[in-house]
């Protein structure tokens, strides 16, 4: 019987040994992409001062770094209200819905390549799932009922206008965000986030020499462009952000809502904005891998976490994006939105798939 | 909410509100009711020359129930009055608020049957800001001292401050 | 007038190349970091010369108060805001004199029609615009408040917006 407890003993401690670094990497992917949505917040009031010759937040701390955290604890302390005319359980239903589709988003994405840890193995992702492209699109996809049923439950007319145009948008642009991964799916081969990162650090070799890196944007780049152009429909991010346009719809569909609940949208439309960069990277930019860098002999767990800085960086240089664009471009009028979706995304996002399936056919066939 | 209430002698509870306090000085989003040509005074005070972005202050919310501060800048006559009730009433607390200009703080120039002689006739007012209209940094002068107000836990909407009326020097 | 669709060429069509122009400018402005910004309560803007601020009143070298009473300002005073009460100083040099002088500056528009009115440039308008307050007590501006008020300018000097017309400055 002794026995049997040991083995049951040894069991439970490979399970805990299992489970301990997947907890790890949940809590500090959760603690990094809160915080970089509180500071994003500031970035992009900070930015958007600087790109308007103004100074922005600078009175709370140095150059308003605590600024998120003032914003917060007045969201917290403020009074919560329901209004009397809404529909009580998806009004309160709704923010939740719109920041856990945005949380779970950057589950699958991987942010760095493996480490070697006491003996074992830790890969630098959360969740390694085969099908990461589909369980992200899933995902969010999700968010639009957030966005609708915070319209429709508020039972008022700027915020059902904004619910609609959210939902005609996000399903148009959704189908445009498929669409454009579906050539570099092609090419890659597979639907696995981790496995298309790692099949953009092989090289090509020109001209004898340089060694070009077998990024997405290299293979795709009209995909990356129709991706993008998606990518800031889907975030509701200006020059498409029609479902909360200001000074037509007042909030859009979070008109209604105050205090948390309006900071749970924010939340969830800057987390949105994170999850998306981070897949960009991923598919077009060789996700954590740094060009080059196999030359510089280097160990494999520094290599690594050079990889995770290198994740971060491009990932930040997409929010900055993100943001540069907000304040250059002013908002598309809801039919320009429509026709560009329908007249010229979602075509070119076909033929992207036709040339690409053909090139491969006429690089593949065997000989 | 709440925490404005419990005063005395406990430290934590004291310094937890003026940590509440400092965030919501900090943190002041403004719902801009610009009806009239201070409206566009208002505008440049959020605008490059001014930019009241640095206290952070520039995320204008044009939902009520998002905003913290209202700034009633411009001409409110008879019609307009309900509008502004119902705008204050939708705003949730703690909310503050400043009268720009002659026109909101008392009717202005103009004093007749459309006019609302000052927007304190139909609610509370937490500053007056005079001028017609009144300079981007006069406005922010007014801000500042809301500021201040709002550090020390007083506003009208918060807790009743009546203060000795004194009597006029002649 | 007919307003004709514009003739777009295939880049501007296009969106993208446009659209690239015109990040480069934000990016041009983002990266030169040169702001505009007056830093208020540290920095403020200089006023203008011509200013119009809050009121006072242009004291005698007695320390009274030049004004007269003649109630031209309160006549010209388009929003109502001056009211006065005139009395007899019982001083064989000075007629008339205001007892009472008060200025509602909430309801002032700060137009200057007062100073341009005044005869004996009694009343003037400073640069002074600094006067926010929780209380409309604190805008009612009686008579020692607006000598008060003298503060706001240097000593001895005049804000040169009207034309003074030294003939009836008799003292």
């Amino acid at each position: 019987m002794e026995g049997g407890v040991g083995i049951e003993s040894h069991l439970f401690m490979d399970l805990i040994l299992d489970l301990l670094p997947i907890l790890v990497k949940m809590l500090v992917g959760f603690f990094v992409v809160l915080t970089t949505t509180a500071y994003l917040t500031l970035a992009e009031r900070k930015f958007s001062a600087y790109m308007q010759d103004r100074i922005g937040p600078n009175r709370v701390g140095p150059f308003g770094l605590l600024q998120p955290l003032a914003d917060g604890v007045k969201f917290i302390f403020k009074e919560d209200v329901v209004p009397n005319h809404v529909h009580k359980v998806f009004y309160i239903a709704a923010p939740a819905l719109m920041l856990v589709p945005a949380l779970l988003g950057y589950v699958v994405i991987p942010f760095g390549d493996s480490i070697e840890l006491f003996g074992r193995t830790i890969t630098l992702q959360i969740a390694d799932v085969d099908i990461g492209i589909l369980y992200i699109l899933a995902i969010g996809g999700l968010s639009v009922y957030g966005l609708f049923m915070a319209g429709w439950a508020s039972n008022n007319k700027y915020s059902l206008l904004g619910g609609l145009r959210a939902s005609a948008q996000m399903v148009s642009y959704e189908l445009t965000l498929g669409l454009s991964v579906v050539g570099a799916l092609l090419v890659y081969g597979t639907a696995n986030l981790r496995q298309i990162v790692l099949h953009q650090t092989e090289y090509w070799t020109l001209f004898g020499s340089i060694q070009v890196p077998h990024w997405g944007i290299f293979l795709q780049p009209l995909g990356f462009v129709l991706f993008l152009i998606s990518a800031f429909a889907e975030s509701n991010r200006l020059p498409f952000d029609l479902p909360e346009a200001e000074n037509e719809l007042v909030g859009g569909y979070h008109t209604e809502y105050g205090s948390m609940k309006f900071a749970m949208f924010f939340m969830g439309e800057y987390t949105g904005m994170i999850t998306i960069s981070a897949l960009t990277v991923t598919f077009f930019f060789g996700g954590w891998h740094i060009p080059w860098i196999e030359h510089a002999g280097l160990t494999h767990n520094v290599v690594a976490a050079l990889g995770v800085l290198a994740f971060l960086a491009k990932t930040a240089c997409f929010l900055f994006l993100f943001i540069w664009v907000r304040w250059t471009l002013p908002r598309f009028r809801y039919d320009q939105l429509m026709s560009l979706s329908w007249k010229g995304v979602f075509p070119a996002a076909l033929l992207n798939v036709f040339g690409t399936a053909l090139c491969l056919y006429v690089l593949r066939r065997p000989m | 909410m709440g925490i404005e209430l419990i005063r005395g002698d406990n430290f934590m509870t004291t310094t937890l509100a003026s940590a509440v306090n400092w965030a919501r000085k900090s943190s002041m989003w403004p719902f801009p009711f610009g009806t009239a040509c201070c409206g566009i005074e208002m505008m440049a005070t959020l605008a490059s020359k001014y930019d009241m972005a640095r206290f952070g202050a520039e995320a204008v919310r044009f939902s009520p129930r998002q905003a913290d501060l209202l700034i009633v800048a411009g001409t409110i006559c008879n019609k307009m009055a309900p509008v502004l009730k119902r705008i204050y009433d939708q705003m949730s607390d703690p909310k503050w608020v400043i009268a720009m200009g002659a026109c909101a703080s008392c009717g202005g120039i103009f004093d007749n049957y459309t006019v609302v002689q000052g927007i304190d006739e139909i609610i509370p007012v937490d500053m007056y800001v005079p001028g017609c209209p009144p300079s981007p940094q006069a406005l922010m002068y007014g801000f500042t001292r809301i500021q201040d107000m709002v550090q020390k836990g007083r506003g009208q909407s918060l807790t009743a401050t009546a203060e000795a009326v004194p009597v006029l020097p002649v | 007038m007919i307003v004709r669709k514009p003739q777009l060429s295939l880049t501007q069509k296009l969106y993208l190349p446009e659209i690239l122009r015109g990040l480069m400018i934000t990016m041009r402005h983002f990266l030169r970091r040169k702001s505009v910004t007056y830093e208020y309560p540290e920095k403020a803007k200089p006023v203008p010369a011509n200013f119009r601020g809050l009121h006072r009143l242009i004291q005698r070298p007695t320390g009274k108060e030049r004004c007269v009473a003649c109630e031209l300002c309160l006549t010209a005073c388009p929003a109502n805001c001056i009211s006065m009460v005139a009395t007899d100083p019982n001083d064989p040099n000075v007629e008339k004199f205001p007892l009472r002088y008060e200025i509602d500056t909430l309801r002032c528009i700060y137009c200057g029609f007062c100073e341009e009115a005044c005869p004996c440039d009694a009343i003037e308008l400073t640069p002074h615009y600094e006067q926010a307050s929780s209380r409309r007590e604190d805008f009612v501006h009686a008579k020692s408040r607006l000598l008060e008020n003298n503060q706001f300018v240097p000593e001895g000097e005049r804000i040169s917006r009207v034309k003074t017309n030294e003939t009836y400055l008799r003292v």
